[in-house]
């Protein structure tokens, strides 16, 4: 018996919904699981991301940590496939680009309508954002894009199928989409 | 060769095409696929997208296939390897300009962009996003302008001005700053902007869209189920302009209402047919209510109806079947008109049956027959698409641009494309006033006065000499028109006598003039207001053998139908007079005895006379004018047939509730006498009958016989009796054409009826 190959999922600048997404695949969650093993992931909550054969990466790059584990990830996975609009687009996460950094971080932390006191954390433990928000492929090369916000769990079934196929998955038709 | 003059070779293939045509027509008509962004039907083409672009043999170039005409021999490719690439680079850079973000627009799920998007496989730009800060306009109560979605196609600024004809939007700025700007950097909501909504139409991405409908389109269309929209092919019910609409539909509501580009006029509507429609916020009635002690009741519709066919029997028992009338709205469904009056005349025994603007056609029948003789059934009035030919439009009492935004549109293109002249006649300012090159305004009432004087000056100038023509009538023609010398003309209508002779001499050397009235004339009651009209167009040369070109501007989307079908005292269905054969005709059709004809009249009906009337408004908002309201109270029993709650409703003894535009299916017969398809678009209130279903239970309770039961049938009993109307109905649309004998306009008598006689 051949060994299955690995996948490991992360979750950078988005809102887990393109996980939920993979969630959605149900009852043929058995048959992935049967097929590949699952290893890191926001899921299994393992931490630290092995070597794996393929890594599917849901979320914008907003922040140093963003950063850190994309090129964590593009190091010790074969395959990369930016999994979600965020990844391929930047979409949503990107939207705070019009405003200055400084700006963005008083409305988030001191400005909003439900804050009486706040104030923008700052310490050296937590990452710093970046000046612009980008999608995946800006920083690193990317394997693969599986667009959609998220993407329907057909296309995503799609795309895994195609990987264990050996084959990079190219979204055509009615599952390729942005919406 | 005819037709096709010309060969070219596309992707190999020799096809025909039409010297004139572009690349990108011949290629369409092929069926050639040709990914486009900017390019529009019946739009200037600019290539301003480059994603049409073709490869052309004998050329290093890539060649803009909108925009290059095919000539004889021409050989082009439109697939190849390095156009995908071109054409894909081009779409990613469209989207890393602006800030395009599918999952929150409005329009993800019917945007051209997207589209292209996806079918060129894009699934990641690998150009920088620029992010530029752009804003969002929405100040305008229908149409939101989202910046950061525009590809800058300038489809919108080119339907503006060259279908509007108002050019509110154009550009600001230049290259990649370049941005839409409605009256050169106004808000679009403080803009010259007349609301139509044609740039939401034709706007490829979520950059223009109805802000009060956004997202309802979604709901249809989110997950990529684009076919759980329904598009339905209708007619717009808000004039009498008829134009065709594709109504959108989405969980059975009506989402988004766009010109049936299909249709192949002018593809644009007004705000009322396009945005008002959907906003329809009056209370809808869903229960038939009866007044009980002074209050409205709910009741059933067995109840309410029994109530009504017992107070009419009561009424016709004690004061006669006279003592019934039925008015109803034009803008109603053909079907339904024609039923209402079979009710009225053959169940009730009435003569007093008329529409809401009955008179405005009475009017100008009586003018034409006086003319041309009252044997002519025919419409001899010039056509909506006489419009787009006119080189001179006289505007007379009517204010297009509020009761008809198309018509208006037209004029405008008219001025601004083929430079042709506008006169307006109208004591008031008007939404054409800026755009006229005269504007005469004639005392309120002296209307007359001043077409006499335009025709004494042309017969006195000897501006017309040329194309005068002699008629029998001509001497005392003339010797009538002497005493409208400047002086008296002047003086009677407070128009410079200077005005009066420019205005005559135009029209009298325009090649195609079109006069346009509206209720400001026919409301007047006059019909002399129109033979004036039809004289002076006769005098100029102006008539056609078989047509005057003057365009009544009717109130409603069937007020031509209504006229056809009998809505009217005067005229049995077909524009029939009461002769001895017709009358025998219907009786033996309805089985009832047909009462003759009566001066009955929807405006001034006698309240003391008419003891029970059946008011039929549909959706229709009737102006309740003071007096009409006058007469409503002194009604004895007033039944009031509508959709929604109004002042009208308040006043009825029965209110019964009805379908709306979007609920039911039939025809209407627009201004040129074109029957158009209304078809049902949404399922009406559960409980609610159709008008058909309504008049035909009367009918029965009132003794007629059963018949008419389906839509089919009805259709059957009206092509029957106004075969006219048969091939129209049989096919669902088409030209109605009305006969009687063969007449020439031009043998007509001129004659300038006397308005000083009267004074």
């Amino acid at each position: 018996m051949s060994v299955k190959p690995k996948i490991a999922t992360v979750w950078l600048g988005g809102c887990s919904g393109c996980h939920m997404s993979l969630l959605d695949l149900d009852e043929r969650l058995i048959d992935i699981a049967k097929a590949v093993t699952i290893t890191a992931s926001p899921v299994t909550d393992i931490k630290e991301p092995p070597e794996v054969d393929v890594v599917l990466v849901e979320g914008a790059v907003c922040n140093t940590d963003n950063l850190h584990v994309l090129r964590k990830v593009r190091e010790r996975a074969k395959i990369l496939v930016a999994f979600g609009d965020c990844a391929c687009f930047g979409n949503i996460p990107t939207m705070r680009n019009f405003f200055p950094l400084e700006d963005v971080l008083q409305r988030g932390y001191v400005d909003t309508e439900s804050t009486a006191s706040g104030e923008v954390p700052r310490s050296e433990e937590l990452p710093e954002l970046l000046d612009k928000v980008q999608p995946l492929h800006a920083f690193v090369k990317v394997d693969a894009n599986l667009p959609g916000c998220p993407p329907s769990a057909d296309a995503i079934y799609f795309a895994l199928t195609e990987l264990l196929a050996g084959r990079l998955p190219a979204a055509s038709g009615e599952l390729l989409h942005y919406d | 060769m005819m037709m096709s003059d010309i060969t070219i070779t596309i992707d190999g293939r020799e096809v025909k095409g039409r010297k004139g045509q572009t690349v990108l027509e011949v290629c369409k008509e092929n069926g050639i696929y040709v990914p486009t962004l900017c390019h529009w039907p019946g739009l200037s083409n600019v290539g301003a997208c480059r994603l049409c672009v073709v490869e052309v043999e004998g050329s290093n170039k890539l060649g803009t296939s909108c925009t290059m005409p095919a000539t004889d021999g021409l050989k082009i490719r439109t697939e190849s390897e390095a156009l995908f690439a071109r054409r894909k680079m081009t779409l990613e850079l469209l989207f890393s300009e602006r800030n395009h973000y599918c999952p929150i627009c409005p329009e993800s799920g019917s945007c051209e962009l997207q589209d292209l998007g996806y079918r060129f496989g894009i699934d990641a730009i690998r150009y920088p996003y620029l992010f530029p800060s752009l804003p969002l306009d929405v100040s305008h109560p229908h149409i939101a302008m989202e910046h950061s979605r525009c590809v800058l196609c300038t489809r919108c600024v080119r339907v503006c001005s060259e279908r509007v004809g108002v050019g509110t939007l154009d550009f600001r700025e230049r290259g990649i700053a370049q941005m839409i700007s409605p009256d050169a950097g106004l808000p679009l909501g403080e803009s010259s902007c007349v609301s139509c909504g044609a740039c939401v139409q034709v706007c490829p991405t979520g950059t223009l869209f109805n802000k009060n409908t956004a997202y309802l389109e979604r709901a249809a269309t989110a997950g990529g189920a684009h076919s759980a929209m329904q598009k339905v092919s209708s007619t717009c019910a808000g004039c009498s302009v008829g134009c065709r609409t594709e109504v959108c539909v989405s969980n059975n509501r009506v989402v988004r209402i766009d010109a049936d580009m299909a249709a192949g006029d002018a593809g644009i509507l007004c705000e009322k047919g396009r945005f008002s429609l959907l906003q329809d916020r009056r209370r809808r009635l869903t229960r038939p209510l009866i007044r009980r002690s002074g209050r409205l009741e709910e009741t059933d519709w067995e109840t309410a109806l029994a109530h009504i066919a017992s107070r009419v029997s009561e009424v016709v028992a004690q004061h006669g079947a006279s003592a019934v009338a039925g008015i109803a709205s034009p803008a109603l469904p053909n079907e339904t008109l024609y039923l209402f009056q079979k009710l009225l005349r053959a169940g009730v025994g009435t003569p007093n049956v008329d529409a809401f603007d009955g008179r405005d056609l009475r009017v100008t029948r009586a003018a034409t027959e006086g003319l041309v003789g009252a044997h002519v059934r025919a419409k001899v009035e010039a056509r909506l698409s006489e419009l787009d030919e006119a080189d001179l439009y006289v505007v007379v009492g009517a204010d297009p641009t509020r009761t008809h935004p198309v018509v208006a549109a037209a004029i405008r293109r008219g001025v601004y494309q083929r430079r042709a002249q506008l006169i307006l006649i109208n004591p008031r300012k008007t939404g054409l006033t800026e755009l006229a090159d005269l504007t005469l305004q004639p005392r309120r009432g002296s209307d007359g006065v001043l077409l006499n004087g335009m025709m004494q000056a042309i017969v006195s100038d000897g501006v017309a000499e040329k194309t005068l023509v002699p008629t029998a009538g001509r001497g005392a023609f003339v010797s009538t028109l002497e005493r409208y010398t400047p002086f008296a003309v002047e003086m009677e209508t407070g128009v410079p006598r200077d005005d009066v002779l420019q205005a005559a001499r135009m029209y009298a050397r325009a090649k195609r003039p079109v006069i346009l009235y509206g209720r400001g004339i026919t409301r007047q009651s006059d019909p002399r207001l129109i033979a004036s009209m039809q004289s002076l167009t006769l005098l100029t040369g102006h008539a056609d053998a078989t047509h005057f070109p003057i365009l009544g501007l009717r109130r409603s989307a069937s007020s031509t139908g209504a006229f056809d079908l009998g809505v009217d005292p005067s005229r049995l269905p077909g524009r029939q007079r009461f002769t001895d054969e017709a009358m025998q005709r219907f009786e033996s059709a309805w089985g009832r005895p047909v009462p003759t004809p009566a001066e009955f009249n929807a405006n001034e009906f006698d309240a003391k006379a008419i003891r029970a009337l059946y008011l039929l408004a549909g959706d229709d908002d009737l102006p309740l004018g003071e007096e009409f309201a006058e007469r409503l109270m002194e009604t004895e029993f007033v039944v009031v047939h509508a959709s929604h709650a109004s002042s009208l409703t308040e006043m009825a003894d029965v209110v019964l509730p009805t379908l709306t535009w979007a609920e039911q299916s039939g025809t209407f017969t627009n201004i040129d006498g074109e029957v158009l398809p209304l078809r049902q678009a949404v399922p009406g209130p559960a409980g609610v009958w159709s008008a058909p279903e309504v008049l035909g239970a009367l009918g029965s309770a009132l003794g007629l016989e059963a018949g008419c039961k389906t839509p089919e049938a009805i259709t059957e009993e009206i092509a029957a009796l106004v075969p006219e109307y048969a091939a129209a109905l049989a096919e669902g649309e088409g030209l109605v054409r009305f006969g009687g004998e063969a007449f020439d306009v031009r043998r007509a008598d001129l004659r300038a009826p006397d308005y000083f006689r009267e004074v």
